[in-house]
């Protein structure tokens, strides 16, 4: 399933960078879509074991976490992440405000768990 | 298939590279990050695309869109082609709300007239910046602040005081406050009180509808309607402190005063009436909580930044003597009151014998600002020089 995620984003991301150009678009897009897919790569190799990506990636889930839990408001989530934070805590709430509040807790289940979150999320159409 | 794609990919960015890899600035933190790119081309040519996975090869392809995008605005952005004034008096606004020196506001110049616009691309997907650390070694000290405007006005100071608005954009997902007032002012709505019901619907009519409040509270998106909406007044305001209203005169005319929103902006009408409200120290409860909530953010009250100055330079062919960086922002007002004023006082001031044409008062005027911004920037180089 991973792998032909991976090929359709990207072949679509693909178009993208020809079409963002123009003043017309084949088809639509957005930020949140591509930031997301980005978070998906980092969530891949982290399943795939690379230890070099995995403090990102738990960063990213403790502060969703964080934010599910109550912990952490709009007000005091890191600003950059903001938004993925609150597309991951929408997509299962209960899931995030459940997990482990040490980072380090987490492993490649938790990993894969959340990549199956984003999968259907990308809703770029051709 | 897809390995040859992404060797396609980065056979133009060879290709792209083969040129702008001679590009040279005026600014050693562009040329600090230009080698950087450097590094970047060089450690993708060494790879072998074929035995990547299809997340490695999505990691190159952002990397590889990352290295273009920088080149894209760093193209425009050399020596002899970036509107080097203009871009000063950004950043000392953008310093003001980012004082750590971490990003540089470069410009691509578009081809046509009125393309102002903010990209966020290169500033808001943290994520590239990690894979380019992992894959290359190479962590950025600065970030590329992306702002797009038309060449044939590049130099116009009259029509770019709209790139306040665009930085305002830069500022506002930095902050990430739009999603914060996204949710406010739903919450605002479900609470019914009146008053501020009535506000709401002043500036954004559809949310009436229960069913767009539905849709909205169901996903945010940061290209829906009501969030675009939002920013755009908040970069309205943004803008406003720095120039007053002296946008709306351009906005005004560009949009001929539009009087229904779009999908992606408010009316015209609407923006202004937020902005003068603004400036004349009125405004309702969507005002208030933009206030309270930039301000809860970013630790940055919403006021004027700028600082008028009364003199008559302009009018006798003077440019003014600047003597700090909030009056930089004052000389865009300055330069709209004698374009909107009577030039005959320029005649008269400067005894210039034959009458002013309008084209001869759009290069006064726009001469005049850049000398002004010139002059303060040679004075402050050479007293940094000094110490």
């Amino acid at each position: 399933m991973n792998n032909r995620y991976f090929r359709t984003s990207f072949i679509l991301a693909y178009l993208l960078f020809f079409m963002l150009n123009r003043h017309y678009m084949l088809y639509s897009y957005n930020p949140e879509n591509e930031k997301l897919t980005q978070f998906a790569v980092l969530l891949d190799r982290a399943v795939k074991g690379e230890a070099s990506y995995v403090s990102v990636v738990n960063d990213v889930i403790h502060q969703t976490h964080q934010f599910a839990a109550g912990e952490k408001t709009l007000y005091d989530i890191n600003r950059d992440l903001t938004n993925i934070i609150l597309l991951l805590s929408e997509a299962d709430k209960d899931y995030f405000e459940h997990l482990a509040d040490n980072p380090e807790k987490y492993d490649q289940q938790t990993y894969q768990r959340v990549l199956s979150l984003i999968t259907p999320n990308q809703t770029t159409t051709v | 298939m897809q390995p040859k794609l992404l060797e396609l990919h980065f056979s133009q960015l060879q290709t792209e590279w083969v040129t702008s890899k001679y590009n040279n600035y005026s600014d050693d933190r562009k040329n600090i990050y230009h080698e950087k790119l450097a590094t970047i081309i060089e450690g993708l040519g060494k790879e072998d695309f074929a035995s990547l996975d299809d997340s490695q090869i999505q990691e190159r392809y952002w990397v590889i869109f990352f290295v273009f995008k920088s080149l894209e605005f760093l193209n425009h952005s050399t020596r002899s082609t970036i509107p080097f004034e203009m871009v000063y008096v950004l950043e000392v606004a953008l310093k003001e709300w980012s004082p750590g020196d971490d990003y540089i506001i470069v410009t691509s110049l578009t081809n046509g007239m009125n393309e102002f616009s903010f990209d966020g691309s290169l500033s808001f997907y943290p994520f590239i910046y990690t894979y380019i650390e992992n894959l290359y070694s190479v962590s950025f000290d600065y970030k590329l602040v992306q702002i797009n405007l038309p060449e044939s006005t590049s130099r116009d100071y009259l029509a770019n005081v709209v790139l306040y608005h665009e930085l305002g954009h830069f500022i506002e997902k930095k902050f990430a406050i739009t999603r914060v007032i996204y949710a406010e002012l739903l919450a605002a709505i479900r609470r019914a009180d009146p008053a501020e019901l009535n506000n709401i619907y002043r500036y954004f009519p559809y949310l009436r509808l229960p069913a767009k409040v539905d849709e909205f509270e169901k996903r945010y998106e940061e290209y829906n309607q009501l969030s675009m909406h939002i920013s755009e007044y908040f970069c309205d305001l943004f803008a406003s402190q720095y120039i007053k209203d002296c946008s709306n005169f351009y906005l005004e005319y560009v949009t001929l005063n539009q009087a229904v929103e779009s999908t992606t902006h408010p009316s015209t009408i609407n923006r202004i009436i937020f902005i003068n409200e603004y400036l004349d120290n009125k405004g309702g409860f969507v005002l208030s909580e933009y206030k309270r909530i930039v301000e809860r953010i970013t630790g940055i009250e919403i006021g004027y930044k700028g600082k008028d100055f009364s003199t008559a330079n302009f009018e006798s062919l003077i440019p003014v003597e600047v003597k700090e960086l909030s009056e930089l922002h004052g000389l865009f007002h300055y330069g709209w009151k004698v374009w909107l004023g009577e030039w005959e006082n320029i005649r008269q001031k400067a005894e210039i014998q034959f009458t002013l044409s309008n084209a001869d008062v759009y290069a006064i005027i726009n001469n005049l600002i850049e000398k002004s911004i010139g002059n303060f920037i040679v004075k402050n180089e050479w007293e940094l020089i000094k110490v």
